[in-house]
């Protein structure tokens, strides 16, 4: 076993592709870190004692200009005020409480103020048909995480935290994104050719005394391993371009999960240490999918391009079931592609999107492992036929 | 001991292999002999369970043979393959492969310096394959049979390649594992060579063993040989009394049979021959190529 397990690593390591792909990734994360972190803007920036001050003078201007003319123009600007300088003060007295409680008021009177009844504009998007919807969303989730930060009792925050941008926080938001795609995809082209390789070596591969479900389970080990060593060393470097600027973050910041209850819908919030911990069993699940499947095809096709395809096509399955809000009338969203997309998942948006209130860990998990464990049967039964397991 | 019991395989009308059975015995090295396409490789991939035979069955000791996949693994452990040189991996270094078949037959890499070192392959074992010459590939190969150190050894040409240095060499390693007790089969076409060190030689012809020649047996049996060309061999044949057990092989040797014969009537068969003018009279057991000459040469 430990010697199949060397020599397999030993190739998975010494393959062109998998150098490419290794040093790509890491450029790209390098990339990321140091040119596109810096330049996310958060929907709801921290807004700093300067720039309370000069909120402050910008609302008393309004004032001083429309005096009595425009009643509710001054009485949303001294709103702000009011709500501006209890931020200040509890800027200045260390009180994270009484400052996010300020914030969510002044947030609110800034959007009233702006835009009245109309959406926020930054929710307009070409792909975006629902822009009130993704507001309220948004917006509730931004009220539902600063008072998480006091409720339950997180006591590291700083200006970054409030922005996401720290390291795990920042990876927190990749995930919801589409980073489990790109890592996923990565996952893929590692495996695609971990069976096929050995096709000009059968005379080597075939006369080993290790049992060909052995050898498959260490394929998949190998594969594994040189992913999440990809992730590790991607991590290291996220770590190290954006650990300086933002500081590293905190597992017991205070994350949302939204769904349905019967009072309707809410935000639950958990340790984002749990969340990841979530996200790395769903990682998992799905990689062990894809690995586990590409080796089956491997046996049964023997061609690297159609196990390619075949990876890749499966990770986008779910755009062929998904539709907005169809979670109310079906259980579609439970077919395993859906908990390829792991972060949003995890955080809920996808219960929203769906209308659903079953997409969450635990039936991804369930989900994930059904679709696992009918591969094995398969993988099971393709091995007794001698004919279709040769190299 | 390896049994080949009543092995046959055809593909589709061809008839390779027609109810072959071989015994072979611990401390035997068995050649098998036989032009291209005549069924060697494919009885070492049915040995291996490359290839599953139309009929018949590959038993090791009596107990194990391939029929679950429990005992496949019991006797693969105790049998290897030479790889065939196109099939290492060129990314990896000859130690790899070797550590690789040590380990994984014998859960240790002691032996494997000492093999490198024997097989003169300190040199070069520590760079990539895809850098090395035919026949530093090909020693690798048998390198690998010596580091997985199994008691039944295959090997399909295992002299392949190899100057005339590295053929002593591995002749000389071939005989010493003969003496270890390891049962070998050899495919191969260096008949000459094989007469060093193979016991037995299989002349495989139409799906079966044509002929099996003893090496012990042949060091008692002697001939005076002498090549003559056919016609002349016939009028040869009704003008003198050839002695029993005479053969004439591949219509060219003639072979006269000394078991029997005293120094005197040695003496006067040498001079006949010379006296008619055939110069290139020898005295020597018949040879595996005399053989493959006999059995293939009219085909």
């Amino acid at each position: 076993m430990q010697a199949q397990f060397t020599l397999e690593w030993l190739l998975f390591t010494r393959n062109i592709k998998n150098r490419i792909l290794f040093i790509l990734f890491l450029l790209a994360v390098l990339y990321y870190g140091l040119i596109i972190a810096p330049q996310y803007r958060p929907l709801y920036s921290f807004t700093d004692e300067e720039g309370l001050t000069e909120r402050i003078e910008e609302q008393q201007t309004v004032i001083d200009q429309y005096g009595t003319d425009r009643p509710r123009t001054t009485e949303s600007a001294r709103m702000i005020i009011q709500f501006s300088e209890n931020q200040l003060e509890a800027l200045e007295q260390d009180d994270w409480q009484s400052y996010f409680e300020a914030t969510i008021n002044a947030n609110r009177e800034i959007r009233i103020a702006r835009y009245g009844n109309a959406v926020d504009p930054r929710f307009f998007d070409i792909d975006e048909p629902y822009p009130e919807q993704e507001e309220a969303f948004w917006t509730r989730h931004m009220r539902y995480r600063y008072t998480s930060y006091w409720a339950d009792d997180f006591e590291g925050v700083t200006p970054a935290v409030v922005e996401e941008r720290t390291v795990l926080q920042t990876l927190h938001r990749l995930l919801q994104d589409n980073l489990p795609f790109i890592l996923l995809i990565v996952l893929v082209l590692f495996s695609v050719d971990s069976l096929t390789r050995n096709k000009g070596h059968a005379t080597l591969f075939n006369s080993t005394p290790i049992a060909f479900g052995k050898v498959l389970w260490i394929k998949t080990a190998v594969c594994l391993s040189g992913f999440f060593l990809t992730l590790l060393a991607g991590f290291f470097v996220l770590a190290l371009t954006l650990g300086p600027r933002y500081g590293m973050g905190s597992l017991s910041i205070p994350v949302l999960s939204f769904s349905f209850d019967l009072r309707g819908s809410t935000y639950e919030s958990l340790s984002l240490g749990l969340w990841l911990g979530q996200a790395l069993v769903l990682l998992l699940l799905s990689s062990l999918i894809l690995i586990r499947g590409i080796l089956l095809f491997s046996v049964l096709i023997k061609q690297e391009l159609f196990n390619l395809v075949i990876g890749i096509s499966v990770l986008f399955t779910e755009s062929l079931y998904y539709s907005r809000g169809i979670g109310y009338f079906s259980d579609i969203g439970l077919l395993p592609p859906t908990f390829f997309s792991i972060g949003s998942v995890l955080s809920g948006y996808h219960n929203f999107l769906y209308n659903s209130r079953d997409l969450h860990f635990l039936n991804g998990v369930l989900s994930l492992g059904a679709a696992w464990l009918i591969i094995e049967v398969l993988i099971l039964i393709t091995i007794q036929f001698k004919r279709l397991r040769k190299v | 001991m390896l049994q080949i019991k009543n092995v046959s395989q055809s593909f589709g009308d061809n008839v390779v292999l027609d109810d072959v059975s071989i015994v072979i015995t611990k401390g035997e090295i068995i050649g098998l002999v036989a032009p291209n396409g005549t069924g060697k490789t494919t009885l070492l991939n049915i040995i291996m369970n490359f290839l599953s035979p139309d009929s018949g069955e590959v038993t090791y000791n009596e107990k194990l043979d391939y029929s679950t996949k429990k005992k496949e693994i019991q006797m693969r452990r105790h049998l290897s393959f030479l790889p065939e040189i196109d099939d290492l991996y060129g990314e990896l270094t000859g130690m790899e492969h070797l550590n690789y078949y040590a380990r994984l037959w014998n859960q240790s890499t002691k032996e494997v310096q000492p093999i490198v070192d024997r097989l003169n392959m300190a040199h070069y074992v520590k760079n990539p394959v895809k850098t090395y010459s035919l026949g530093m590939r090909q020693r690798l190969c048998f390198a690998l049979l010596l580091a997985a150190d199994t008691d039944v050894m295959l090997m399909d040409e295992v002299m392949n390649g190899l100057d005339p240095d590295n053929v002593d060499l591995l002749t000389s390693e071939l005989i010493k594992l003969k003496e270890q007790g390891k049962i070998i089969l050899i495919a191969s076409h260096l008949l000459n060579n094989l007469d060093l060190y193979a016991d037995r030689v299989l002349f495989l012809k139409d799906g079966q063993v044509a002929l099996e020649t003893h090496n012990s047996e042949q060091k008692k049996e002697l001939y005076l040989k002498v090549l003559i060309p056919e016609k002349e061999y016939e009028l040869l044949k009704t003008e003198n009394q050839l002695p029993e057990g005479a053969r004439y092989i591949a219509s060219a040797l003639l072979c006269l049979p000394l078991t029997g014969m005293n120094s005197t009537e040695v003496g006067k068969w040498t001079s006949f021959f010379y006296s008619k003018g055939y110069t290139e009279t020898t005295i020597g057991k018949i040879g595996s190529s005399e053989w493959y000459n006999e059995l293939y040469t009219n085909d």
